[in-house]
């Protein structure tokens, strides 16, 4: 079974995100980045199907160069081939033209699965799964806890997390695209010494995203940043309670005692 | 053009979904004051009653009726809905941004070509400028887009940003329809919808929940968390990723994908409030929340609110109470 992964790179924000002086873009430059969560999951499952059923994992992300790093974790992880999509650094690429120009470069290789995250950290949009699975012309499931090969039928078996603890189970034939929860399996560890390993040596396929998008017609962004504004309590009803510890228990208790919910 | 929007309806176990509700009450509103007209659709197999619920809350109902709609599945409901967008011509199509609309609402806006915005918390339009607001970081930013002028739009909204009131709009005006479905090419077969599991624990039965998140850092601390649970007589409730650490049992998540809580008090410990969670509890009556980030958007929700390190503000607080017990 070939399947194909795409991994995204999100920064991880501890403190306030500086909004830049257009009010438009997020300067991140001090920030950490990591793989983005659910694609560790997407990764990790893929890595599990090839080892059970045979076949290989691929990943590929579009990013600045420093994408590449996710990239270097999957090939760590057990993937044999890399692809980085490399776009212009600090430039906005909305969700539709990163699944157009994903499915460019899918397109041109064969597969049985692709697997992404259910959404990334950064904008939590869950989008460009079922968005590359039309583009691809392939069935897609989201939110998937559990997937099993059908190889006699040339399909998977898959469960689908709904709310409040409902499932879905469907069949899809393949190829297909599947985007992944978290807690289906538990992501492997990476050493540091590994990476290193992997960063000095490992091969990463190189393609410009400019060259992709001048292959076809398109595709257009379909939205522009107006505004990003940093979190502010709105009117908050929030009663903020300081002191020591102590304190703040004391006055907690009071205040819940008086609500009566104590 | 029509000045119309199109709520597509949700349903499961034959009840018609809350996010339904929500989206006639609040998007029937937005309508209103945009001078356009809310219509529904619903799409299932013997649902003659859910239809007749729903009918009054807009000002059309479509009902499509085929035996292959009864469960959801993104292939059925995008070939039912195709012809149904083509004719009914709405400038906008909404759904919830729950696993169906996460999943359908992608596929079908680029099936009809049109832009998609996902997990919008309001919508506007600029003359003729789509305006929406998004979160970005789980809800540490605000993010106001433009939409690209598309022939028509496709929206999810995310639950709970309206009350689901049960408004009266219409006259039960319903159309019902059979889709043309060409099942033979159908690349997605439904196998079942599996019901919730027994549970051991039910979280939602208790007026105190202690909902832990992934700010506790490591399973050891779990244990001043059990401890003002205990002390409270609550229940210890959490987060996905503690659930996903295998630290709790799965019955006890509250959030989207797991339980919604309404206790009368609901003490938030290192969660940091992103609305897969806030979505489950944030009815509930009296909330507390305990962070060490002061921006964490769990205070924007929060009666209550303390920032500091767990380790050293639950004991306090259960020392506190335990002194008068």
């Amino acid at each position: 079974m070939e399947i194909i992964v795409c991994l995204r790179q999100t920064a991880i924000i501890k403190e306030e995100p500086k909004v830049q002086s257009d009010g438009k873009t997020l300067d991140l430059s001090g920030f950490n980045r990591h793989l983005n969560e659910w694609d560790a999951y997407a990764l990790e499952e893929a890595l599990l199907l090839a080892q059970k059923y045979g076949g290989d994992a691929s990943v590929i992300s579009l990013g600045p160069g420093e994408a590449q790093e996710v990239l270097f974790y999957g090939l760590a992880a057990g993937a044999k081939r890399a692809i980085h999509i490399l776009t212009p650094d600090q430039q906005h690429i909305d969700n539709w033209t990163i699944a157009n120009v994903l499915a460019r470069v899918i397109k041109k290789g064969s597969f049985d699965l692709v697997m992404t995250g259910v959404q990334a950290e950064d904008d939590g949009c869950a989008e460009i799964g079922a968005t590359l699975a039309h583009l691809l012309g392939i069935p897609h499931a989201s939110l998937v806890m559990r997937v099993e090969y059908e190889q006699g039928q040339n399909a998977v078996k898959v469960d689908r997390e709904l709310e409040a603890g409902y499932v879905d189970s469907l069949r899809l034939t393949l190829p297909a695209l599947l985007t992944i929860q978290t807690g289906i399996s538990q992501p492997r560890y990476i050493s540091s010494m590994r990476l290193r390993r992997f960063k000095k040596s490992a091969t990463i396929t190189k393609v410009s995203f400019e060259d992709i998008v001048s292959e076809g017609e398109g595709p257009s962004p379909r939205e522009e940043v107006l505004g990003l504004y940093p979190y502010q309590p709105e009117a908050s009803q929030v009663e903020v309670l300081e002191g020591s510890p102590e304190a703040m228990a004391d006055q907690l208790f009071e205040r819940l005692q008086s609500k009566g919910v104590l | 053009m029509e000045n119309k929007i199109l709520v597509i309806a949700e349903h499961r176990a034959q009840e018609i979904r809350e996010v339904t509700w929500e989206l006639v009450s609040g998007v029937g509103k937005l309508a209103e004051d945009l001078s356009m007209e809310l219509e529904g659709v619903i799409l299932g197999h013997n649902c003659e009653e859910l239809v007749e619920d729903l009918a009054e809350s807009v000002i059309k109902l479509y009902h499509v009726e085929d035996e292959d709609l009864a469960f959801y599945t993104w292939e059925s409901y995008l070939h039912a809905l195709m012809p149904l967008i083509e004719e009914v011509n709405p400038l906008m199509v909404v759904m919830g941004h729950t696993t169906m609309g996460m999943d359908l609402g992608p596929r079908l806006a680029a099936a009809m070509n049109s832009p998609y915005m996902p997990d919008c918390i309001n919508f506007t339009f600029d003359g003729d400028d789509l305006i929406v607001t998004r979160e970005l970081f789980g809800g540490k930013l605000k993010s106001e887009l433009k939409v690209a002028k598309g022939e028509r739009y496709c929206v999810t909204l995310r639950p709970g940003i309206f009350d689901p009131e049960k408004v009266k709009r219409g006259g039960k005006d319903i159309e019902k329809t059979t889709p043309q479905l060409d099942k033979e090419s159908f690349v997605t077969q439904f196998l079942g919808l599996l019901e919730p599991p027994e549970e051991g624990v039910d979280i939602t039965k208790s007026d105190i929940v202690i909902g832990v998140g992934r700010g506790i850092g490591d399973r050891d601390k779990l244990k001043v968390v059990e401890e003002l649970a205990e002390v409270t007589g609550g229940v210890l409730a959490a987060t996905r990723p503690v659930i996903d650490s295998g630290w709790l049992p799965k019955e006890r998540q509250v959030g989207q994908s797991g339980k919604t809580v309404k206790p009368e008090l609901y003490i938030a410990c290192g969660i940091s409030g992103a609305s897969q969670h806030t979505i489950g509890m944030k009815k509930s009556g009296t909330i507390v929340a305990i962070n060490n980030d002061p921006r964490a958007p769990i205070f924007n929700i929060a009666h209550y609110g303390i920032v500091g390190d767990l380790v050293e503000i639950l004991p306090a607080i259960t020392s506190r109470i335990r002194s008068v017990r």
